[in-house]
């Protein structure tokens, strides 16, 4: 069963809940939740108060089993209206969530336990793709707000080099950006680039501002996991969206090394 | 996770038998035994706690999640141990405690067979450090069946449970103080179509889940029902059925099956064997006797343990007495308190024990009475009603004295009414009695009809036609009121006008005081109805109205006054009019005066005219 490190949940109740805070005092009600909470569902656990509906993905059917479980034994079932699907979140978000009869979210938790880019043969990936499909959706269903994303992964990835040249295709667009060496233990600091990157071009394809309000980084008991909040806002743009934070913005923004002795 | 091994002689075989895909015949009774199990294991753990740790506001949730091919059953009951969950996965093994569990027959765990493949349970018992884990799988059970008969049934059934039964130890990321069972259907493809009907489902429930006591048995009686059932902790935390997030039944005292519609015979009943009270009952039936709206109210309830006992058409008290009626004009819920009465396997009756049979005779004795009671009460209540109506009508058939019609057809429909109202009365109240009030009312009516018959009296000697046939020919058009136009009664040809409409001064009108005074000096407002104006020349032939050249033949002798008018009297007929009109008017101002008077100053006021 998948337990949490310590650090994340630092992550989870502090800076996560802060911004969730916020949301919720700007839209003014309880949020509408998506993601892979977990089996034990700590995040929901943490952010219950200031959420209403989730929906919750989880491939492996046992541990979908035990986010029932989980949701009924710590009483949240009471306060929020629940719906556990098993499935694959990113085969889900690219073929059937378009089928989906939800009001957008508020709230979107990608948790993933993996790497950040996992290729098809086609050499395409099916994790990009569905960030793609996510910012589709909120669009497509006409959301007027913003919402929050967050994504934690693990830094680990056994590409063939797409990582570096997905960077090098950066590069051209903010030549001015520092390329972190591509030796080990900087592998963190290549995702703190990487993944915004890749995000930024999905939402504003879709017209959604996105800002990067924090990453984080922490050493679980397997590999070293990177956290990144964002935050979309619709772009009144007509066309592709100029996102108001640069690549060198983000460039710039320090990555938090959390331990668990880490004060707010 | 860790396999635990299946302990000896746990494994029943009593029911083995009798189980089967078809052990339940509907899939909704399966369900029935799940939410069944739950609130077994809730009431256990109101037994088990002390009554520190049970607090009254405390809520007990049964969350039932339907998903596209399966089906979850979560309580916070007592929860399972290793011997109990080895227990709760063999077949026919029951060791629930009779009148505090609803679960009698120890195949619940079974009821899954009707509606999936396998069952999965999740457990963890109040106060324990473990959480076990066990999977059922049906097909193993059934497939199997077929060799049934040709080995040791006992060695049999050990052995098929050993190999359908898993027992796992589970992670256990629990805190100590969680207690709960999670039961995990895979359903069958019956199942899922009878599933994927949600609103069914919740109705389902909604009525056939409930296990509380109507608010119509009292007190006394109720406290011997909850104590006799152990159902006081319960009732503290009250039980919750939620499916999909969407609330569908809330144990609660006060709010079940409530007598909402118009119901007699409400009361209580006792049924004793000997001196011990084997079921306390209550029966109703609809006052008017008619179908009982209400899906919560209707019919005649049997509970077990608070459990219903009762079919999907429901409610087997109808269809097992033959009486169709009894679904639908009664209400009523039988609480059985015998520990010997046991339900049938899906609950839809009981087994037919000899205490049953008692109570079965004494309940069908029960309806007769309350039949009987009932009829009565209802005809006593019919015959009320009906005067009731008969009052209400007579109030908007008898008009003010003041009030009386100006046309002598509106007059003798008039007095048709009051003539059959008086009948009605007649036949309701019986004898006539002093200061009954709707003798009153038919005293007003003998005054009118008296007044009546002096206007067409005199009307008739005027014209010098029988009252009688005058009378007859306006009933009959009276009978054809939507054919025939209302028109006012015209003597002759010519068109009249009303004397109002024309110069009044020269006629004069009796006052309230009997006095003759000139519309000039009249500064009252006539309220009274105003005659319908003619349009139209109308003939005299269309109404049969004898001419004037025939006043000479005999007159209806209805008045000793009427007999007196001088016959050889010649008047021209727009006199005779003005004279009618001024006698009608006299009528609503003084209407106390007697018909005698009226008469009498009706011909002398004639003689004059015609001297």
């Amino acid at each position: 069963m998948f337990i949490p490190s310590q650090e994340k949940m630092l992550i989870t109740s502090n800076d996560d809940f802060l911004l969730l805070k916020e949301l919720r005092n700007e839209l003014d009600r309880n949020l509408v939740y998506m993601g892979l909470p977990g089996p034990l569902i700590n995040d929901l656990l943490t952010w219950s108060e200031v959420l209403s509906d989730c929906i919750c993905f989880e491939k492996n059917e046992k541990e979908k089993d035990q986010i029932i479980r989980s949701l009924y034994i710590s009483e949240l079932t009471k306060r929020l209206r629940f719906k556990v699907i098993c499935a694959d979140v990113e085969e889900y978000l690219i073929n059937r969530m378009q089928y989906y009869d939800t009001p957008t979210f508020d709230l979107v938790n990608l948790d993933y336990f993996g790497p950040p880019i996992v290729l098809t043969k086609d050499g395409s990936s099916n994790r990009v793709s569905s960030w793609e499909k996510l910012f589709t959706f909120q669009t497509e269903r006409k959301r007027s707000e913003p919402f929050v994303l967050f994504i934690t992964t693990s830094v680990r990835n056994k590409d063939e080099g797409e990582i570096d040249k997905m960077l090098e295709d950066m590069k051209h667009e903010a030549p001015d950006i520092l390329i972190p060496h591509n030796a080990p233990g900087y592998e963190h600091l290549k995702m703190k680039l990487l993944i915004p990157y890749l995000l930024r071009s999905a939402a504003s394809r879709e017209k959604w501002d996105l800002e990067l309000k924090y990453c984080h980084t922490y050493l679980s008991k397997t590999s070293r996991m990177v956290h990144f909040a964002f935050r979309a806002e619709p772009s009144q743009s007509r066309l592709v969206t100029r996102h108001k934070q640069s690549l060198i913005d983000i460039s710039n923004l320090d990555m938090l090394d959390i331990t668990s002795n880490y004060s707010d | 996770m860790e396999l635990v091994q299946a302990p000896h002689n746990l494994l029943g075989s009593k029911l083995l038998s009798a189980l089967g895909p078809k052990l339940y015949h509907n899939p909704k009774y399966a369900l029935r035994e799940l939410i069944q199990n739950a609130y077994d294991a809730i009431n256990q753990l109101n037994r088990v706690m002390s009554e520190e740790d049970i607090t009254a506001t405390e809520s007990r949730r049964i969350e039932i999640v339907i998903e596209e091919d399966t089906l979850h059953v979560l309580d916070s009951g007592v929860g399972m141990d290793i011997n109990e969950v080895w227990e709760y996965c063999s077949l026919g093994l029951n060791k629930k405690v009779r009148r505090l569990d609803a679960g009698a027959h120890g195949v619940g765990t079974y009821a899954g067979a009707a509606i999936g493949h396998s069952l999965e349970v999740w457990t963890k018992k109040y106060g324990s450090n473990e959480a076990f884990n066990a999977i059922i799988d049906y097909d193993v059970i059934f497939d199997n069946e077929t060799k049934r008969g040709t080995i040791d049934y006992i060695e049999y059934a050990e052995d098929l449970t050993r190999k359908a039964v898993t027992v796992l130890r589970a992670e256990n990321p629990y805190l100590p103080e969680v207690h709960f069972t999670h039961v995990k259907i895979k359903l069958n493809s019956e199942a899922k179509v009878m599933f994927s009907k949600i609103n069914e489902i919740h109705n389902f429930i909604s009525i056939y889940c409930p296990v509380d006591f109507s608010p119509s048995t009292d007190s006394i009686i109720v406290d011997h029902i909850k104590n006799g059932m152990q159902h006081v902790s319960a009732i503290q935390t009250p039980i919750e059925i939620f499916v999909n997030n969407i609330p569908v039944y809330k144990q609660n005292i006060d709010n079940v099956r409530p007598i909402k519609e118009d119901t007699l015979g409400v009361d209580l009943k006792e049924i004793k064997i000997g001196e011990k009270v084997v079921a306390q009952v209550w029966l109703g039936l609809n006052r008017k006797l008619e179908s009982i709206k209400d899906p919560l109210t209707k019919g005649i309830v049997l509970f077990l343990d608070g459990f219903m006992i009762d079919t999907d058409a429901r409610p087997s008290i109808a269809q097992y007495f033959k009486r169709d009626d009894i679904a639908y004009y009664y209400t009523g819920e039988v609480h059985l308190l015998d520990s010997t009465l046991e339900p049938d396997l899906e609950r839809t009756w009981i087994q037919p024990t000899p205490s049953w049979k008692v109570i079965e005779s004494k309940l069908k004795e029960l309806v007769k009475n309350l039949e009987s009671t009932v009829q009565k009460r209802s005809q006593q209540e019919n015959a009320v009603k009906s005067l009731r109506d008969l009052l209400d009508l007579a109030k908007s058939v008898i008009p003010a004295e003041s009030a009386l019609p100006t046309d002598a057809w509106e007059l003798t429909e008039l007095r048709t009414n009051l003539e059959n109202w008086k009948k009605s009365v007649k036949k309701y109240y019986g004898p006539r009695k002093k200061n009954n009030y709707p003798f009153d009312i038919q005293t007003k009516c003998d005054t009118l009809i008296k007044k009546c018959d002096a206007i067409m009296t005199a009307i008739a000697n005027i014209r010098n036609t029988p009252i009688n046939d005058q009378s007859k020919k306006t009933t009959d058009m009276s009978s054809n009121l939507d054919q025939q136009p209302r028109t006012p009664f015209i003597f002759n040809q010519t068109q009249v006008n009303h004397p109002e409409h024309e110069d009044k001064k020269a006629l004069p009108v009796h006052n309230e005081h009997n006095q003759i005074h000139t519309k000039e000096n009249d500064n009252t407002v006539d309220d009274s109805p105003q005659p319908i104006e003619k349009s139209a020349p109308i003939s005299t032939k269309e109404y049969n109205v004898t001419p004037f050249e025939d006043i000479n033949k005999p007159s209806l002798p209805l008045t000793n006054t009427s007999k007196q008018i001088d016959k050889t009297l010649q008047i021209d007929p727009e006199i005779m009019y003005q004279l009618i009109y001024r006698l009608i008017d006299m009528v609503k101002k003084s209407p106390t005066e007697s018909n005698e008077v009226l008469m009498e100053w009706f011909e002398k006021e004639l003689h004059k005219e015609c001297h």
